[in-house]
């Protein structure tokens, strides 16, 4: 007899079937499985995860799949996590639109995904790296809800963090 | 024909507008219940009955969504600024305080979040006190290394501007530490720090320019913070620190190991630390020799560096009496494995004390015998993954014999636990030119030879005459060709 799949339904009603170690790279839906099944799973566990769009939920069962061996650095050792290079893999993998890279980072975050919602946000900041107000406002479309004169007066009051 | 498709489009407009506000308002439920997932499970049903809507006609989106993309420009439905707030916040940890004062520009929610991050670690420097007419911060705003990811680095003037002005009152309240990189504090302004900041924690930073202690013989230097180093102050020098910065600038990191090179020869003791590739070879290129290293430790990350051959050109390896290794978690046993780490411990043959930490789960018996060091008479062993104490019974290694082919190791430690084995005790009888092997298996020699043919190497390098093998002793007959040992006594 083969091993019990994870069934993953997205909210678009699509199901992905994984093995349960891919799934399990999310740690809510390993606590699911550990709580509903203490003695191990017997059977097929379907799940619904109705936050997630089904090209989102692909994307994030490919990272799963491809980091199913990969052991990552300890959750609370922030120094590992802050100084760990993204992986050439992985930025491969986040080469998509904005959208898709929120909704990857919302979806790891859901899943409780560290690793990927680490990677996530390290590819956003490095977005944001090096790049002018105006500069940022058109990458990410975000509209400027500043008069001029508070803008101005940010500007002057950000000095004591710039000065050189 | 054509108002039946126009319709269909204004439909799918709505829907598409419908979903906009719900989806930002679900991410921001979203934050709250994500620590339980039982929760989450409820929220997930609550999701679906919030989108019915959107659901029950998601078939219409999918299929016209086509032609949708074609008729609208993509839009972003997520912004980076309705995020939820502890992904706003990790993305700007991942910032330095030139690209956070940038972001808080953009608009006010982000300015919102930007002074959090912005005032909440502060680094001091008194630019003066050093002699220098450099009154700005000497940062560079492309440097992106831990230490600007976490902290907003300004100098003693602005700091005490900052305290002063009353539109700063607010946001003094969002700092959580200070670190002065200085410490020459009057009692007064210690005692205003205490009024004007009443929940922040102070620590002070000895600066490498402050005076030395006169028995200066240790130092460490971190990459991040690598300005105005005196080399000249160093001559006295015997142990040296490095911590690189893997994401820093390669150049930095160079010039670090440029700056100690008239001070190698002198070193006896030296860590690298977070070391990549990049680094060994730079070390190497600068034919430097560490002639008088007699301990060596080594912490780094696989992916960082893969391949540790080149240490056998920096170091005279077979005069390395201590050695540490940290192996941390980015490391399996498929990557041990790559890392062919057999290759340096066989060199370390004068070695006396191991230091060795794993995070990963590896068979360390079998590490330990890539060791053939007869003069080893210390081993440390931290086993730091999970489930390790299951594999602490020091049973295993002392069935597996390995052990026993350090004949003269005195101290055995197990997660700094010292440990005490009988077997320690017949080390006397047996004298330094024997081991003693005990094999749990049947009784059968021609058993205990293939075990024994299977550290062959291990014995036949060392310098052990005899060997002992469940109250057995052998001779070692290193004339024959192929031979390891022959029965001389039952």
């Amino acid at each position: 007899m083969s091993e019990p799949k994870v069934i993953m339904v997205s909210s678009d009603e699509e199901r992905f079937k994984v093995d349960q170690v891919v799934a399990e790279k999310s740690v809510t839906i390993k606590n699911m499985i550990r709580d509903l099944n203490p003695d191990g799973l017997t059977e097929d566990f379907e799940v619904p995860v109705s936050t997630i769009r089904a090209n989102v939920l692909s994307k994030v069962l490919e990272w799963c799949e491809h980091h199913k061996t990969t052991v990552f650095p300890d959750e609370d050792d922030e120094d590992a996590k802050k100084t760990a290079p993204i992986e050439e893999w992985d930025r491969t993998f986040f080469r998509v639109d904005q959208e898709m890279l929120y909704e990857i980072i919302l979806a790891a975050n859901f899943l409780n995904i560290t690793p990927l919602r680490d990677s996530g946000c390290k590819i956003v900041a490095e977005m944001i790296r090096g790049k002018s107000p105006e500069e940022l406002r058109k990458v990410f479309n975000i509209t400027n809800d500043f008069t001029a004169e508070e803008e101005a007066a940010i500007r002057r009051e950000n000095e004591w963090a710039e000065d050189r | 024909m054509i108002t039946l498709v126009e319709l269909c489009i204004i439909i799918v407009f709505l829907l598409l507008v419908h979903e906009t506000i719900i989806s930002r308002y679900t991410h921001k439920l979203k934050s709250d219940l994500e620590q339980q997932h039982l929760l989450a499970l409820n929220y997930t049903n609550n999701g679906s009955s919030l989108s019915d809507k959107s659901k029950s006609s998601s078939s219409i989106v999918t299929t016209t969504s086509n032609i949708i993309s074609h008729i609208w420009p993509e839009r972003n439905l997520i912004y980076l600024d309705s995020l939820p707030d502890d992904i706003i916040f990790q993305i700007l940890d991942n910032l330095n305080q030139f690209d956070v004062i940038n972001l808080s520009l953009v608009n006010s929610t982000m300015y919102f979040y930007c002074m959090h991050r912005l005032f909440k670690h502060i680094v001091v420097y008194n630019y003066d006190s050093y002699g220098s007419d450099q009154m700005g911060i000497c940062v560079q705003p492309g440097l992106h290394t831990k230490f600007y990811l976490d902290y907003t680095i300004i100098n003693k003037p602005t700091f005490l501007r900052l305290m002063n002005l009353d539109q700063f009152q607010t946001k003094r309240q969002l700092i959580k530490k200070v670190l002065f990189y200085f410490t020459d504090f009057s009692p007064e302004f210690k005692h205003s720090l205490n009024q004007m900041l009443p929940y922040t924690k102070f620590h002070m930073y000895q600066h490498y320019k402050s005076p030395l202690p006169y028995t200066f013989n240790h130092f460490q230097i971190n990459s991040m913070n690598n300005f105005g180093i005196d080399y000249q102050r160093l001559s006295d020098l015997t142990e040296l620190n490095l911590n690189f910065d893997p994401l820093g600038d390669p150049e930095a990191n160079r010039l670090i190991i440029d700056g100690f090179t008239s001070i190698y020869g002198q070193l006896k003791a030296i860590k690298l630390n977070n070391f990549s590739t990049e680094i060994l070879d730079h070390f190497k290129s600068l034919k430097v020799q560490f002639k008088q290293v007699k301990s060596l430790s080594l912490n780094f990350d696989i992916r960082l560096c893969k391949n540790l051959e080149v240490l056998n050109d920096i170091f005279h390896l077979d005069q390395i009496e201590s050695f540490e290794i940290f192996l941390n978690k980015s490391f399996n046993v498929m990557t041990l494995d790559q890392l062919q780490l057999h290759h340096l411990n066989e060199k370390l043959i004068n070695l006396k004390s191991l230091n060795f930490t794993t995070h990963c789960q590896l068979r360390y018996y079998d590490y330990l015998s890539s060791f053939i060091s007869p003069h080893l008479s210390k081993i440390s062993i931290n086993l730091k993954y999970k489930n390790a104490p299951n594999h602490l019974n020091p049973e295993i290694l002392f069935n597996s014999g390995i052990l026993s082919l350090f004949p003269n190791i005195e101290i055995l430690k197990f997660n700094n636990q010292l440990f005490q084995h009988d077997k320690f005790n017949q080390k006397e009888k047996y004298a330094l030119n024997s081991i003693n092997v005990f094999f749990k298996t049947d009784n059968n020699d021609a058993q205990y030879y293939s075990i024994c043919k299977e550290y062959h190497k291990v014995i036949y390098d060392s310098r052990l005459k005899y060997l002992v093998m469940n109250d057995c002793q052998y001779v070692i007959d290193r004339s024959i060709g192929g031979g390891i040992c022959s029965t001389i006594m039952q």
